[in-house]
Order: structure tokens, then C-alpha cells, then sequence
């Protein structure tokens, strides 16, 4: 697999979140107003690689840093746990440099040189003079780390950059750490890196070490979100007379039983990738349980449910969050979750509608009630129809789950009928087109290359099928569990090397 | 009402000529046409330009005006501007084409007229794409942005990130669509109000003292970049510094203006209300709070999303969301038709905000020009011929208000560069290949 | 309840008992539990209301007239029908269908209604019938109505009322009456009302909801006890009692009846009792 190009990805929402509770713990509130995360082609990690931060993003940037150092400055256990020296009076540089220097170099992933530890002790004593407080200084030392580049991008520039070549250990480490764990690398795996033992059996272990520590979940849940799009999920807006059980949590809730079941199915559990459409195991709170129609595990919060075995409701499929975002306001869209499987899953790329094409389809009349049968006009039309038979009747499968997911017998007071074909493989069922998903022969090789995305930054490039292989047979051979790709991607010397970056923008 | 006013120099012109009656029969030509306003000067205030957007364009026939010049009748779908052209202070364009080519839906559109190229996109899609380079109000804002507080402002009505303003290449503006926040980025900490000598925050010199060591750190990262995150890295690098000008105009007395006071904070995020975004509410509580912003001068360059390029918001009483109906309703689309219309209302909502800011004897919108425009002609086919443009303002004289300019096929970027032109950016050409230009369109501008 | 309306019930238990189609008692699977969602008094207009012949005459008993049923059926016993609009004229804005309808919404009243053994919706000979309370915070609608499929958990502080065995004919499902305990919360006001041979009828009308009627007798004391309870101005309840004992219509004491009859209508919606 070839390398992806030298980058310099940006933190997104979710790792700035985490860096900060790593850094100066978890009580601190991290403000919710940060630049939004942008995804380029449905993926949030190329847009970390793509995108320059706005003006207003760096503001944004200044001010959380304020808010933050204030919290982490305030008088409590968790001050003490940072600030362990006494201070002699407001301007102390010796305790300024030993709050500050551990700090920047867990933020930045490196240690600091002396003269950026000076300049940032100078800051914070000399706002503790004007101020009249060391900790109201301390605050200024703490907001100036906290708005340097080195702390929100993290450079993967190879060691002879700009031609590229192997990453440093503490490029690494760094991308080690955010890949797995979506967050700052911990103390030892610094540790590691600045005595240069981040390499052969030392990389490795090091790799097992992350792979199982608790934090994995976090990494699992980040990646989860950029993969099936979830952060859209905060945004949902269905018509509360279509939907009644539509509200303001529906959203949430779904996204929390996706990333629920994925970390059952593939950390606990560890299951094949392919199982997870298949599963009748799903993770659902009362209201989610409300609109499965199924008993509610628990009082609060969420539990584990399993699902009817003859029920339609199946695996991811079956998932009201997918259901819902690939839908639309006051209806379901066979084209949207078809375009969903084929490219999130099986990652065949399809391209917009042609500019200046007719795209009506007709209304609901005596001729064609359900939408099945007004989208029989996509298909009619040749402009239309080279896309859309690749995704409607794939999309047709899952009529029978409303626009917020609830299971149905009518759409428009005709029966839905959800038969249709995945290429050329017949289904009549939801559960059946989960069925065939789950065997399809591209299914595999396109979760790693999804996976590879999210890890770099950057999409496989060059000869794929030869390039890829190799990770595919890592996969399969791991009995295709999500630890073993992890672990064989950390491990790929793509991974951990880069190519000359591109050389103009995009 | 129209407001005569004698311009300065006509008068001088006229007394030179000899007589004492110095009213020759071009000036009276001049103020005794109706019944659009003679063009306001801007001598006290400074000039303003600001982009209103809304998506999925309109329904073309519905929306162009049939009478031609001054004192033109409304369309259908601009109807609801009817108080704004009664004052005189709209116009409209027609005809305009974006020449650049039309291969990302709802994306080449606004970056073809206001980006002067087609833009990339690896999927197509415009959620993926980006501009070619930078979008006009950006050129003006780096032209003119350093003599205010903020150099360009992009809020949203929507809530949704996109933006159609641009830095450059893959340098989005990010809007804000939070009243809260946008309360406390333009009138939180560290705002006063004219008149108020109770001198600057001395927190203010410690946040600059902040920024020049993040400035230092950054010189160091640099060199090891490729290009494309060298420029990355530089907008950051900007940025920090617009803040500090910003810091340093904030330890400057207030600049005068009467209009400009202290808003209410708005009470609530205003959430969606039965599923349905509560666009009404929002647009005005933005729009209040950005009047107020222009009228503190905290910014002259503004653009307003009131909603995005290709989205599906589903208005009040509608039956599908907008991106929806536009593709799916079938026959004339009365649905569609109510939604443009409902838009025209907010905009003229809008303009009405900035109209009742009074700055002299003229209003701050007499003193901006604000270009009201969509990411479509025609949302169903995302045709970019028959574009819709509405100019509000005059921008202190620069625009004629109160006529209907045809010009059929026109490439849309002569507009684009009358617009710079009107913001006093020396601009010699805008737009590529059979989009560049450089001449304005002269029959909208006021010699 | 008079003798003779006594005996027929037991004889159609034993009618029942003998069918060939029920042998013992019902299996407690499938269970079916129904949630209901709205709740409101069984309205009169002009002479007809919904209800149920609660003691088996047609005409006048304690100066109260019947009503008709809308399916055309006589001598129905629905005082509250007469009495509930008086005073809810008297009290200025009063909606007391309202306030019940917030009651559940709120979670104050969450009824349910637990058939065991339903094998067959049109038709089965043997279906075991409990009412009983729920409590949970439950989950609403867009239109602020129960959610379907919600699960509630049991209510111990409540009785459960056994309301024994029956059958399912056309649909619909009519336990032999018995008394009934009805826990009450609206506002600030909790009690509980007794229902003397409350009659109940469940008709399946959809795939997920059910309607249905609870009628029985209370008694006047029971209910002028709880008035008294209530935070109200002294002049409207003794206005109350006096209209609850004038409008008494069911088991006569001499010249004045001693219980009043009351009928309530309901919706409910598929759900699930949690442990």
C-alpha cells in the first residue's frame, strides 16, 4: 500500500475535546462553539488534511482557550493536581516553568525547547504581575499552549521532508495515538519515541498496549462517527405530524446505539466485520425500544436488546440512526439509502446528477402510490437511469423502516413491497438485502480502505488493487475483526512513512 | 418617500457656470426623476458591502420582472420587496449567465460568479468542493478589512457550516448560525459602546502578548510544509493576526457612531419548533444583531446565509423539505413558488433592519450595497442561465436603485466586478477564461 | 346488582365454561399489553350516550333518566353525563377531560390493560383480563399522546384488578363485571375511586389501538368524602354533593340512590410492562 502524502491534519472537535480532558482533566467543560469539523467526499479526517481553519475558527480557538485555562485555573483538587509547587508570589517563574513544561509537552506532543518554554513562562509571569495572582497568570501560559499550531495540527511530514520518508517516532507516536485512542499519546508512548524505541518489536508492543487499553473505545467511537457520518444526527429534522415519534433526542439516541453496538460487536465481542449486519444484538434506551417495538432493557439509560429472529430489523440496517440520515424530512429515500450502501459500504463512487437534467418524479396518484412506484420514473428515463439502478433497488429493500426507522406495512396506504437486487442478487426482504450485503465481495476490502482513509488523512492512491491487498489479507487473515485491521495498519510501513505531499491544493 | 437631495458638486458645477442660479436643466434631470431617490453620499459614514444568499434559486419566469428601467413593476416572487422598491433602494438585474462551467450542482454557481471560476469537487458534490480562489467579498475585505474590528463578518439563518464566502483554495469561511454566539463574538467581552472612556481591558495587552508567542511557535512548523499546508498554515497565521489588529483597535477609544448601543442578548438558541426550523425568528434576530454590528462599524464586509447551497429546509407548512420540492414537485410548483416568496419577505425584513438604522440623513442600507443572490437559476434543472441578482442599497451612491437592468446571456462576472469596483478595490480583471472581464456592467453604475 | 342480572352473569360463565373451544382456564401466552392513551367521561348528546345498562332497566330509577346508546341500544346508566357539565359550567373553564388527558401525560394516571392468552383478535374462547396501574415517566408523542410500544414498569402502591377470564367475540372483549379499583392523580389530588360492578369492554378497532368503555357504580359517599378532600371553595362542594346526590341514579335506598353511575372511554395503545 502506498503511503499517503506528508500532511498536517488539524485536531477535530471530538480530539481537541479529548486532548484537553488528557491534559488538564475531566471536569474542565470544553465550549461547545469550536470551528466545525468539515468532511471532504463524506469523510472528516480528509477534511482535517484539506481544509484551512477560518478566521472565525481561530477565534473561536482563542476564546475556548480562555474559558478552558480559567476552569483549569480555579481554585479546586484539580488545580492542586496541576499546580504541585507553591508559588512565592504572582510573578514565580520556577513554578510557572513546572506547571507549563509538562503540559506543553504532553499538548504538543514533544518536548519543548527552552526557548519556547521561556517565551511561555514569560507570558504567564508576566500576566500574574499585572494581574496581582500567579494562577490568574498561569491562565495566559495555559491559553498560549493551547492556541499554538503545534497543539492543534499535528504534522506527519517524514523525517527528510519535503520529499517525504519515514514519519519521526514522535510524528508517530502522535498518529499512532490519534488514530487508535483519538486522542493525545500518553506519557510512555512519548517516552518511547523521544528514546527512539518506537520501531520494530518496541513498536509492536507498544501497539498491543494501545490496542488494549480502555481508550481504544474512544478511538472506535471517532471513527465510527466519520465513517457513518453520525455527527449529522445532531441536525435531524423530521416533521413531527409524519413522524410523531420524532423529537429532539431521536437523533442522539440513535447515534449513541450505533456506537454502542459497533464497540459490543467489535471490541467485546470481536466478531467478523460481515456479522455486524447480521446481528440481532443492538443496544437501544426506552424510546429507541418505543419505536422497535420491542420491551425496553432498562429504565435509564441504555441495554442490551435482542432483536425478534423473525423480525426484519437486522444488523447496522436495521439502525435508526442509517434509517433516518439517509432519508428525508417527511418521507423515506430509497435512493439516499442506496447510495449509503453502495458507497459508505461497498465503496463504489457515484457521481451527482448531470446539471440541467429533469428530476421530478411524479406525485402519488391511482397509478403509483407508494414511492416504489413513482421511482419506477427514475429508472424510465436513460439520463437517469445509469445511476439509479444502481441504487434505488438496493435502497428499496429498507421501505419497510419509516423515515425516523420504525417498521411499517403501508406506505401511502398501499402495502410496500421490498423487493429488489443488490447487482445481481435478488432480494425480496430487508433482511434479506442485509443478508447479501453482509456476503458481498467487496464488502471487506472497502471497510479497509475506509479504515486506511480515516488513519491518514488521505485516500489510497496509486494502483489500488495491488496496493491494498496487502492490508485485505492482514484482515481476512485476523478472521476480518476491526482490532486486527487496526493492528495491521498501525503496523504497515504505509502507515508510518509519507510521500512528497501534493504540489498545489486540490 | 424620496429624499431630494442636491448633490455638492452638481451645485458647484452649476455656480461656476456664471450664475447665480446655478441649477442647470442636468440637475434638475436628476433629482426630479421618480421615483427612485437620489443617491446618498457617503461623507461621514463608510461604505459597506454584504452578500444575502439563499439556496435553490428561484422559479425564473415567476421571478424576473417584466417592465424594463426605473419605476418597474415586481414579479410574483419579488412581491414581497414591495416596501423596499417603494423606497426605492432595489434593483434588479436579469439576464446574467455564469460562464464558467456547470459541473458541481448548486456549487458552480457561486463560485463561478463570485470565485470567477468553476469549482473543484472530487465527488461532484458541493459539499465537497471548494472555490478556485478567493470570493469577492474576501478581495474586498482584504482591501479595506484591517480598518475595522472584524475584517468580514459570515453569520447563517440555517444552522449549518457552508459558507459561499472564501479565503482561497480550500479556505472556507465557517458561519455562525448561534444568535448566543454571535452576540458574544461582536458585543461580549471587551465591546464598548461610543462614548465609553472607561478605557480599554487591560486583559487585552496580555492576550496580545499570548498571540505574539503563538506567532513565534508557528515560524518554526513552517519551512517543513508543502505548499499546499504552508498556505493552510498561513491562514491560520492570518487570522492570529487580524486578531491582534483586532485587539488593538479594541484599546482604542470606540470610533463614534450615534446608532451603535449595546443589543440585548438574545434569550434562546431558538430551536426547531415541531421539527421544523424556526427560520423566521432566527432571521431576525440575526439580522438585528448584524445592523447593529455594521452600524458599530465593527465590520463593513458581511455575508448572510440565510439558508445553504442545496439544503433541505423544511418550512412551515410545507409538505417535503426545499432541495425536495424542487426536484420532486411536479407542474408549476406552487410549493416551491410560496417558499421563494416567503424568502423575498424575510429578505425584505432584512433590509428593513438595515434601513431603519439612521446614519446622518441617510440609513446604513443607503450606505451598503447588498447583493442578493442564489446558488441556482432554476433549482430544478441547477440552471446558472437567467441568474437571480437583487441589488439593495445603492451602496453611497455607487448603484442605481430602483430600476430592472436586462441583459440577456451577460457573463455574471461583470457584475462581480463592478462590485469590487464599488468597494474601491483596484481591480484590473475578474473571472477566468470566458468568464474574464474587465469592464463592470456601466448601465447599473452611477457616474 | 339485582338478582336477577346476578344469576345471568354466572350463567354465561358457565355458557362460556362449557364451550368445546375453551377447556380450563387461558394460557398466559401471547400476552398483550394495552396502555391507555387517552381517557375521557362517556358524553351525552341530546339523549344518547355511551355507556352500559347497569341495572338492568329501561326508564327511571331515583329520578334518573337513561340514556341510548349510540348503537341505538336502551336504558343506559350515565348520571355523570347529566351531572359533569353543570358543574364544569359552574367552575369557569373547567375541562376535566383536559386535566385527565395532562394526567397522563404527565404520568399521573397510566392504566393498563393485561389480556393473557390472546391467540386469535376476532375470536378466541379464552382470554385472561387484568387492570392494573403503571408508573414511569412516560414517553410522548409529537401530539403529546403515549407513545406506542412503550414500556412502563408495575405499580405496587396500586391494586391490581383481576377481572378474570373471558373470551373475544367479534372482535371485542367483555369481562363479566366485578368491582374495580381506580387510582386517581390530577394535580395535586390523589384517590382512589371504587367502581361497583364495573362493566368493561375492549374492541380491537386497529392494528395498534384499541377502544373501549369502563361503567360501573360509585357510591355517592365515596365520592362527596373525596370532594371534601379537594382544595375547593366550601360553596362548590357543597354544590357538588348536592348534585351527586340528586343525580344518583343506581341502587336504591328507599326514595334516594345510593351509588351514581359513571362511564369512561378510552384509547390505548400497545406497550410492555418492565420488571
Amino acid at each position: 500500500m502506498l503511503p499517503g502524502p506528508g500532511s498536517l491534519p488539524r485536531l477535530t472537535r471530538s480530539q481537541y475535546r479529548h486532548a484537553i480532558t488528557d491534559l488538564l482533566g475531566p471536569a474542565i467543560v470544553v465550549p461547545a462553539a469550536l470551528e466545525p469539523d468539515i468532511p471532504i467526499e463524506g469523510s472528516v479526517a480528509l477534511g482535517t488534511t484539506t481544509l484551512a481553519v477560518s478566521a472565525r475558527g481561530v477565534g473561536l480557538y482563542e476564546r475556548a482557550a480562555y474559558a478552558i485555562a480559567e476552569q483549569a485555573m480555579a481554585e479546586g483538587p484539580a488545580r492542586d493536581a496541576l499546580v504541585t509547587c507553591a508559588p512565592t508570589g504572582p510573578g514565580d517563574a520556577a513554578c510557572a516553568g513546572e506547571v507549563l513544561a509538562p503540559l506543553a509537552r504532553r499538548a504538543y506532543r514533544r518536548t519543548p525547547s527552552p526557548e519556547e518554554l521561556e517565551a511561555l513562562v514569560a507570558v504567564a509571569v508576566n500576566a500574574g504581575a499585572t494581574l496581582g495572582d500567579f494562577h490568574d497568570g498561569l491562565e495566559y501560559g495555559i491559553a498560549a499552549i493551547l492556541m499554538t499550531p503545534d497543539f492543534l495540527y499535528r504534522p506527519a511530514l517524514g523525517g527528510a521532508a519535503p520529499e517525504g520518508g519515514a514519519l519521526s517516532q514522535l510524528e508517530l507516536a502522535s498518529r499512532l495515538a490519534f488514530f487508535l485512542w483519538d486522542t493525545l499519546p500518553d506519557d510512555a508512548l512519548l517516552d518511547h519515541a523521544e528514546a527512539g524505541t518506537l520501531e520494530g518489536a518496541g513498536l509492536e508492543a507498544e501497539v498491543d498496549r494501545m490496542l488494549a487499553d480502555p481508550r481504544l473505545a474512544q478511538g472506535l467511537r471517532a471513527f465510527a462517527t466519520d465513517w457513518l457520518e453520525l455527527d449529522r444526527l445532531s441536525n435531524l429534522s423530521k416533521d413531527s405530524t409524519m413522524f410523531r415519534a420524532a423529537s429532539a433526542e431521536l437523533g442522539p439516541d440513535a447515534r449513541e446505539e450505533t456506537l454502542r453496538f459497533l464497540e459490543h460487536h467489535f471490541l467485546t465481542e470481536e466478531v467478523p466485520y460481515r456479522d455486524i449486519f447480521t446481528s440481532r444484538t443492538t443496544f437501544v434506551n426506552r424510546r429507541l425500544a418505543s419505536i422497535y417495538g420491542v420491551e425496553a432493557p432498562a429504565r435509564e439509560g441504555f441495554g442490551a436488546v435482542t432483536l425478534p429472529e423473525d423480525g426484519e430489523r437486522i444488523g447496522l440496517l436495521g439502525h435508526a440512526s442509517l434509517l433516518s440520515l439517509h432519508a428525508h424530512a417527511t418521507s423515506t429515500s430509497p435512493t439516499l439509502r442506496g447510495k449509503f450502501i453502495r458507497t459508505t459500504l461497498l465503496c463504489t463512487e457515484i457521481p451527482p446528477p448531470p446539471a440541467s437534467v429533469e428530476t421530478t418524479i411524479p406525485p402519488p396518484s391511482v397509478d403509483a402510490t407508494t414511492l416504489r412506484d413513482r421511482l419506477a420514473a427514475h429508472r424510465d428515463s436513460p439520463a437517469c437511469a445509469a445511476c439509479h439502478t444502481a441504487l434505488d433497488p438496493i435502497g428499496l429493500g429498507l421501505e419497510q423502516f419509516d423515515g425516523i426507522g420504525a417498521l411499517r406495512t403501508l406506505d401511502n396506504g398501499a402495502p410496500i413491497d421490498a423487493s429488489g437486487h443488490l447487482d445481481d442478487r435478488p432480494f425480496t426482504t430487508g433482511r434479506q438485502l442485509a443478508e447479501l450485503v453482509a456476503e458481498h465481495p467487496e464488502l471487506v476490502s472497502c471497510f479497509v480502505e475506509r479504515v486506511f482513509r480515516y488513519a491518514t488523512g488521505s485516500e489510497p492512491e496509486g494502483d489500488d488493487e495491488g496496493a491494498l491487498h496487502d492490508a485485505n489479507q492482514r484482515f481476512v487473515g485476523g478472521g476480518t475483526r476491526y482490532r486486527a485491521l487496526v493492528r495491521a495498519i498501525a503496523l504497515s510501513p504505509s502507515f508510518r512513512a509519507v510521500r512528497a505531499p501534493h504540489a498545489e491544493a486540490r | 418617500m424620496s429624499r431630494l437631495r442636491i448633490h455638492r458638486r452638481t451645485m458647484l458645477r452649476g455656480m461656476l457656470g456664471g450664475t447665480a442660479v446655478g441649477v442647470g436643466l442636468p440637475l434638475l434631470e436628476l433629482f426630479l426623476d421618480p421615483p427612485y431617490s437620489a443617491r446618498a453620499e457617503c461623507v461621514a459614514f463608510p461604505k459597506r458591502f454584504g452578500t444575502w444568499f439563499w439556496g435553490n434559486g428561484v422559479l425564473p419566469e415567476r421571478f424576473r420582472p417584466t417592465g424594463t428601467g426605473p419605476g418597474f413593476e415586481l414579479s410574483e416572487q419579488l412581491a414581497p420587496l414591495a416596501p423596499m422598491h417603494e423606497r426605492g433602494k432595489i434593483s434588479v438585474v436579469s439576464g446574467l449567465r455564469v460562464m464558467t462551467p456547470n459541473t458541481v450542482p448548486h456549487g458552480s454557481g457561486p463560485a463561478g460568479f463570485l470565485g470567477g471560476a468553476d469549482m473543484y469537487s472530487p465527488d461532484g458534490n458541493a459539499s465537497s468542493g471548494t472555490f478556485p480562489g478567493p470570493s469577492i467579498d474576501q478581495i474586498m475585505a482584504n482591501a479595506i478589512g484591517d480598518q475595522t474590528l472584524l475584517p468580514s463578518l459570515e453569520i447563517g439563518v440555517q444552522r449549518a457550516d457552508g459558507s459561499i464566502s472564501w479565503r482561497g483554495r480550500n479556505a472556507m469561511n465557517t458561519i455562525e448560525s448561534s444568535p448566543i454566539e454571535l452576540f458574544g463574538t461582536l458585543f461580549g467581552a471587551g465591546f464598548r459602546a461610543p462614548g465609553d472612556t472607561s478605557g480599554p481591558d487591560p486583559r487585552l495587552g496580555l492576550r496580545q502578548s499570548v498571540l505574539d508567542v503563538v506567532n513565534d511557535q508557528a515560524g518554526r512548523l513552517r519551512p517543513r510544509l508543502g505548499l499546499s499546508d504552508r498556505a493552510r498554515l498561513d491562514a491560520h497565521l492570518d487570522a492570529i493576526r487580524s486578531i491582534e489588529t483586532r485587539i488593538a483597535r479594541l484599546q482604542e477609544n470606540p470610533p463614534s457612531f450615534e446608532a451603535c448601543m449595546l443589543p440585548t442578548m438574545p434569550e434562546a438558541d431558538y430551536p426547531d419548533v415541531m421539527g421544523r426550523p424556526d427560520m423566521d425568528a432566527r432571521s431576525d434576530v440575526m439580522a438585528d444583531l448584524l445592523a447593529m454590528a455594521l452600524a458599530c462599524d465593527q465590520t463593513r464586509i458581511f455575508t448572510v446565509m440565510y439558508s445553504q447551497p442545496v439544503n433541505n429546509v423544511l418550512y412551515t407548512d410545507r409538505s417535503a423539505g426545499h432541495h425536495q420540492l424542487t426536484h420532486d414537485e411536479p407542474g408549476d410548483q406552487p410549493e416551491v413558488n410560496e417558499i421563494v416568496q416567503g424568502i423575498m419577505g424575510r429578505l425584505n425584513r432584512f433590509l428593513e433592519r438595515l434601513d431603519a438604522v439612521a446614519e446622518g440623513d441617510e440609513t446604513l442600507l443607503d450606505h451598503s450595497t447588498v447583493l442578493c443572490t442564489s446558488d441556482v437559476s432554476f433549482g430544478r434543472t441547477h440552471s446558472l442561465d437567467e441568474y437571480p441578482v437583487v441589488l439593495a442599497g445603492g451602496g453611497c451612491g455607487s448603484f442605481k436603485m430602483g430600476i430592472h437592468h436586462v441583459s440577456p446571456g451577460e457573463n455574471i462576472c461583470r457584475l462581480s466586478y463592478s462590485l469590487l469596483q464599488s468597494m474601491d478595490v483596484p481591480v484590473s480583471t475578474f473571472g477566468e477564461g470566458p468568464a474574464q472581464t474587465d469592464v463592470g456592467i456601466s448601465e447599473i453604475e452611477e457616474t | 346488582m339485582s338478582v336477577s342480572r346476578r344469576s345471568a352473569a354466572w350463567l354465561a360463565l358457565l355458557l362460556a365454561a362449557c364451550e368445546p373451544a375453551t377447556s380450563g382456564t387461558c394460557a398466559a401466552d401471547p400476552e398483550e399489553v394495552w396502555i391507555v392513551s387517552e381517557l375521557a367521561f362517556g358524553r351525552a348528546e341530546g339523549r344518547v350516550a355511551p355507556g352500559f345498562d347497569l341495572d338492568g332497566l329501561v326508564g327511571m330509577q331515583c329520578g334518573a333518566r337513561d340514556y341510548t346508546a349510540p348503537d341505538g341500544t336502551p336504558g343506559i346508566d350515565n348520571a355523570l353525563a347529566e351531572l359533569l357539565p353543570l358543574v364544569e359550567a359552574q367552575v369557569g373553564g373547567l375541562r376535566l377531560d383536559g386535566l385527565v388527558q395532562n394526567s397522563i401525560a404527565s404520568g399521573q394516571i397510566l392504566l393498563a390493560f393485561q389480556l393473557a392468552g390472546v391467540d386469535d383478535r376476532t375470536r378466541d374462547g379464552c382470554v385472561g383480563v387484568r387492570m392494573r396501574r403503571l408508573s414511569g415517566s412516560p414517553l410522548l408523542s409529537s401530539d403529546n399522546l403515549l407513545l406506542p410500544f412503550q414500556t412502563l414498569y408495575p405499580d405496587d402502591t396500586a391494586v391490581v384488578n383481576e377481572l378474570g377470564e373471558s373470551r373475544i367475540d367479534g372482535a371485542r372483549i367483555e369481562p363479566t363485571p366485578t368491582d374495580i379499583s381506580l387510582p386517581v392523580s390530577i394535580l395535586d389530588a390523589r384517590f382512589t375511586l371504587d367502581v361497583r360492578d364495573a362493566h368493561v369492554r375492549i374492541t380491537y378497532v386497529g392494528d395498534d389501538v384499541v377502544e373501549g368503555m369502563v361503567a360501573g357504580g360509585i357510591d355517592v359517599e365515596q365520592i362527596i368524602g373525596i370532594v371534601g378532600t379537594l382544595n375547593i371553595p366550601d360553596d362548590l362542594e357543597a354544590m357538588a354533593g348536592l348534585l351527586v346526590r340528586s343525580y344518583a341514579d343506581l341502587e336504591p335506598q328507599g326514595r334516594d340512590c345510593g351509588q351514581i353511575s359513571a362511564v369512561l372511554t378510552f384509547r390505548a395503545v400497545p406497550g410492555f410492562i418492565g420488571d
